[in-house]
């Protein structure tokens, strides 16, 4: 036993080794994790939109939910007594940071928050889609922002009020009467009635107000706005009326009177405009700051601050039917980020969705070749191309498995063990090991491969396993042969080369024996081993009576190409080659399958995923682009006319 | 986790292969190469097999026999016409290239839905740990499915390392491991040392044959190219174990072969997972294989030279 230990002993330090360089993948006993609590009063629109960019940003910022912190969420459902609940359970301990949405939200916890030591807060606090926090009772001076509780941070949001009446004043210069609904027990509304009192007195505006206590009272409060004479209506940030804004929307109508309200999210609904906030960009930067706080700033040292990026909606239908002569000027509909007509909704900048976490891309690769080279650089380009921005939505390895199967699989395993989320694999081999190791828990997108459903991902490019898609690459045979067919008409019998052992090459193989039987071709293919034998094995294919050579796309025949080049010259027969490299080394036409383009076309199928496509509904996609080169020396040497027509095509003509 | 368990199974199923291995090279001193083309041709006749849907158990059978038949003609070309044992196994090589594509009908084929050993060890895994997908092994999440392979794989070896060792014994493999010593002093005693030497290879090719059929099963597919460069981290994992044991007895000669195959894949998983540079994998494998190699000397002198101080 002695002797086996050193053995033993090197198994278990190299097993540790890896342990320890596998340590954050270690699953934590839940209480590690640091936990955070979202609250939010209640469900509506631009609270909703807020939330979800408070969880993206806090993703992007490493902090996702079950791997490296819990999250909870919690909606009050617009009950004062639930929120009060909430509050209670999220401050008695459990939570490392609290962040809320909406005022109610910041008051509930604010008030429950209290006990801690110092009279600080027992939990840190982070708030946001609060109108005026220094309103709040809280505990936080307007005067110096800095003042504030120890454990308590976050963003004001001061609705755009003046902004909103100014653009109200451009459409309608005759403006005097506005009126407005509002809940007189929301601090957040106050904060806005307060701001819009003094906005109007300085427009010299006539601001008629009606409260309603809730929803249902909403109604009425807007028709008898219309009764006292207003203009239009304006709603500020009001929880109460935002809900039920259909009603405000529908007396307005009545009154043949334009709403417009400082909270985005209303013209589709059937206001004028609205001129507010961006609650996704104000979510994303609170999440920001819960970010910074869980990373270890002190929230009492982070000022609370007055943040709004805008947001602009408009909506021409609401125009219709208006007693008053409203207008709505080009420069505002040009800074309009939504403009609804009687054709829909256009969006500026299509929002793109952008991925919700920071995707650890990992490259698995089976060999060192030229190609394969050429697909990384193809997959580097298509990432850049589809928008996402490496380090921030996305990081990328490169591992290759040095041409040895074995370390294939172990390679695979390492890309996972590092965090894969999502595998880039090049190589049939390749692929299938990412599809045996991984068992569907990490998607894989594949391209460098001739045919996937042969390597077994499924059964046609519809119906395939459900976390694999990928570009397929099949040399353009039909193409090729219409060319031989054109260049050379007398042509009966080609030849090429192929190598057996490259399930590439045999599959290329029968591809083409099959476009050219279509045409009446005859094709002599000739295996080889090596590439010692690439040049006699050129000149004995040529010896067959062959009227051209179609050399199939290979590694081996790659790499040995000067050699059937040679041959090819020696014996005046034309070479038709699939590879770009190749009309460089003498074939005189090369009709090729770009890698770099496949790369590409892979790299944006990734990008689809990492924007959170599922890799089951996307078909996997044959390349379907060809580059044509013609090699007009090489052409010459062997006595070969390319037609004018053919020239014309190409996208490179190499002269000398 | 993952990375681990799969480099031990690797390990584990590439020990047949480094067993094999320490027949051919060390117990007959032959230096046999057919390794690199039978482990192609156990991966391949299994693939073969269980993609018609033969039973999981006859298929990795067959490739032992296969492998069995592919030593054999090696030892055949050796001791009947006199061949150099090298270019023996040079010849059967290259002859199971084409072999293996003819035994496979194309280069690759691939398992994902085909029923194997090694589902067959996942399903008996996952009744033995209770039908979970998932368990935690000191706070690691570990796939039940990836452990049920591992203690498969690790059965295997220990099975087949116990048989060798039995086998060895008796008077048959007695008297082989006596032919690798001194074939003259065999010859002397009335054995047929050219039998033990076509015997011998057999089985050598045919615990091959049973490391690529495994191995094929374990990662999914068989390709004609899979057994390209095998033969040399065999040896390597051979030679790490002799060094690793010290002594040229048989029980830890077995041993060291299969401890060898298991830190010489762990090395590549260390290399793999502290993602160097892409382009220096092999030269950093090789760097490994250098330490494993001269430790246990240094490892050595620091004994002595402690007991001197003693």
């Amino acid at each position: 036993m002695r002797r086996l230990s050193l053995g033993l002993f090197l198994i278990a330090a190299a097993s540790s080794i890896l342990l320890i360089s596998d340590w954050k993948q270690r699953r934590a006993p839940t209480g590690h994790l640091p936990r955070v609590a979202i609250l939010q009063h209640v469900s509506q629109g631009i609270i909703d939109e807020g939330v979800r960019g408070i969880v993206d940003a806090l993703a992007e910022n490493g902090f996702v939910d079950q791997k490296t912190i819990l999250l909870r969420r919690y909606n009050a459902e617009n009950d004062m007594a639930t929120a009060n609940a909430i509050a209670k359970e999220v401050t008695s301990g459990q939570f490392d940071l609290i962040v809320t949405a909406t005022t109610i939200s910041l008051q509930s916890v604010a008030s429950a928050n209290k006990a801690g030591p110092n009279n600080g807060g027992r939990v840190k606090h982070v708030f946001g889609l609060v109108s005026d926090p220094f309103a709040a009772g809280v505990g936080i001076s307007r005067e110096n922002p800095l003042d504030h509780p120890k454990h308590l941070t976050g963003l004001g949001t001061m609705q755009p009020i003046r902004e909103t009446f100014d653009v109200a004043r451009k459409l309608d210069p005759d403006l005097k009467t506005v009126g407005t609904v509002w809940n007189p027990a929301e601090a957040n509304s106050q904060a806005n009635l307060k701001l819009a009192r003094a906005v109007s007195k300085d427009l010299g505006i006539d601001l008629v107000e009606a409260t309603a206590e809730n929803s249902s009272g909403v109604l009425e409060a807007a028709n008898s706005l219309i009764s006292r004479g207003a203009q239009a209506i304006w709603i500020g940030g009001d929880v109460t009326v935002l809900v039920s804004i259909d009603s405000v929307v529908a007396a307005a109508r009545r009154g043949r009177i334009p709403v417009f309200t400082s909270v985005p999210g209303n013209a589709p609904k059937g206001a004028l405009f609205d001129l507010g906030a961006n609650y996704y960009e104000l979510g994303r930067l609170i999440g920001n700051l819960g970010a910074r706080v869980l990373k270890g700033t002190d929230p009492a040292t982070v000022p609370v601050e007055n943040v709004v990026p805008q947001k602009v909606m408009v909506n021409l239908t609401a125009l219709a039917g208006l007693r008053d002569h409203w207008r709505l000027p080009q420069d505002l509909l040009a800074s309009a980020d939504t403009v609804i007509d009687a054709a829909g909704t256009h969006s500026k900048a299509a929002a793109v969705t952008q991925p919700s976490k920071k995707w650890n891309v990992q490259v698995v690769e089976l060999n060192n070749v030229l190609d394969v080279e050429e697909t990384e650089r193809g997959i580097l380009k298509g990432l850049d191309e589809s928008g996402l921005v490496k380090g921030r939505h996305y990081d990328i390895q490169f591992r290759n498995a040095q041409g040895d199967m074995a370390t294939l699989n172990g390679l695979v395993d390492a890309a996972i063990a590092a965090g894969a989320d999502l595998l880039l694999t090049l190589s049939t081999p390749t692929l299938q090991a990412a599809i045996q190791r991984s068992q569907g828990k990490v998607p894989i997108v594949f391209t460098y491969v001739s045919s996937a459903i042969a390597a077994g991902a499924g059964t046609s490019d519809d119906h395939h396993l459900p976390f694999v898609t990928g570009t397929t690459l099949t040399p353009p045979n039909e193409e090729m042969i219409a060319i031989i067919r054109q260049v050379l008409p007398s042509a009966r019998r080609i030849g090429t080369l192929f190598v057996p052992s490259e399930v590439n090459m045999v599959f290329a193989k029968d591809g083409l024996v099959k476009a050219a039987a279509k045409a009446g071709i005859e094709v002599e293919a000739l295996g080889v081993a090596t590439s010692s034998e690439v040049p006699d094995a050129a000149l004995a294919l040529m010896s067959r009576n062959v009227d051209a050579l179609c050399q199939i796309p290979g590694n081996l025949t790659a790499a040995a190409f000067g050699g059937i080049a040679q041959a090819a010259e020696r014996k005046k027969i034309p070479v038709f080659a699939f590879q770009t490299s190749q009309a460089k080394e003498g074939a005189p036409v090369v009709l090729a399958r770009d890698y770099f383009d496949n790369g590409r076309a892979a790299a944006a199928m990734a990008a689809r995923v990492m924007r959170g496509e599922s890799p089951a509904q996307m078909p996997f996609v044959p390349d379907a682009k060809t580059k044509l080169m013609i090699n007009i020396k090489a052409a010459r040497a062997v006595g070969l006319n390319i037609p004018a027509a053919l020239l014309a095509k190409a996208a490179e003509v190499i002269k000398e | 986790m993952s990375l681990l368990i799969g480099a031990l199974t690797i390990g584990f199923i590439l020990s047949l292969l480094a067993l094999g291995v320490l027949i051919s090279f060390r117990i007959f001193s032959f230096p046999d190469i057919t390794a690199e083309g039978s482990i192609t041709l156990g991966a391949a006749v299994t693939a073969a097999m269980l993609v018609k849907g033969v039973n999981p158990l006859v298929a990795t059978a067959a490739a032992v026999l296969s492998g069995f038949l592919a030593g054999a003609a090696t030892g055949v070309l050796h001791t009947r016409f006199k061949i150099n044992g090298l270019l023996s196994g040079i010849l059967v090589m290259t002859s199971l290239y084409s072999i293996n594509l003819h035994v496979m009908g194309r280069s690759n084929i691939p398992l994902m839905s085909a029923r194997t050993l090694v589902t067959y060890a996942e399903h008996l895994g996952r009744l033995l740990l209770g039908g979970a997908d998932n368990v935690s092994v000191a706070g690691w999440e570990v796939g039940a499915r990836d452990v049920s392979v591992l203690g498969f794989s690790f059965v295997a070896a220990l099975l087949v390392g116990l048989v060798l060792f039995t086998f060895f014994r008796t008077d048959l493999g007695t008297a082989m491991r006596a032919t690798g010593d001194n074939s003259q002093m065999v010859r002397a005693l009335g054995v047929s040392d050219a039998d033990m030497i076509v015997f011998g290879l057999a089985v050598s090719n045919g615990l091959v044959g049973l490391a690529g059929a495994l191995l094929a099963q374990y990662q999914g597919f068989a390709d004609v190219q899979m057994g390209i460069g095998m033969l040399v981290w065999g040896l390597a994992s051979v030679i790490i174990g002799e060094a690793l044991v010290g002594v040229r007895q048989l029980g830890y000669l077995l041993a060291g072969a299969v401890m060898g195959s298991v830190l010489f894949r762990l090395m590549v998983a260390i290399a793999l997972r502290w993602g160097l540079d892409p382009n220096d994998l092999k030269l950093i494998t090789a760097a490994f294989v250098f330490v494993a190699l001269i430790l246990p000397g240094l490892v050595d002198k620091m004994r002595t030279r402690s007991a001197a101080h003693a």
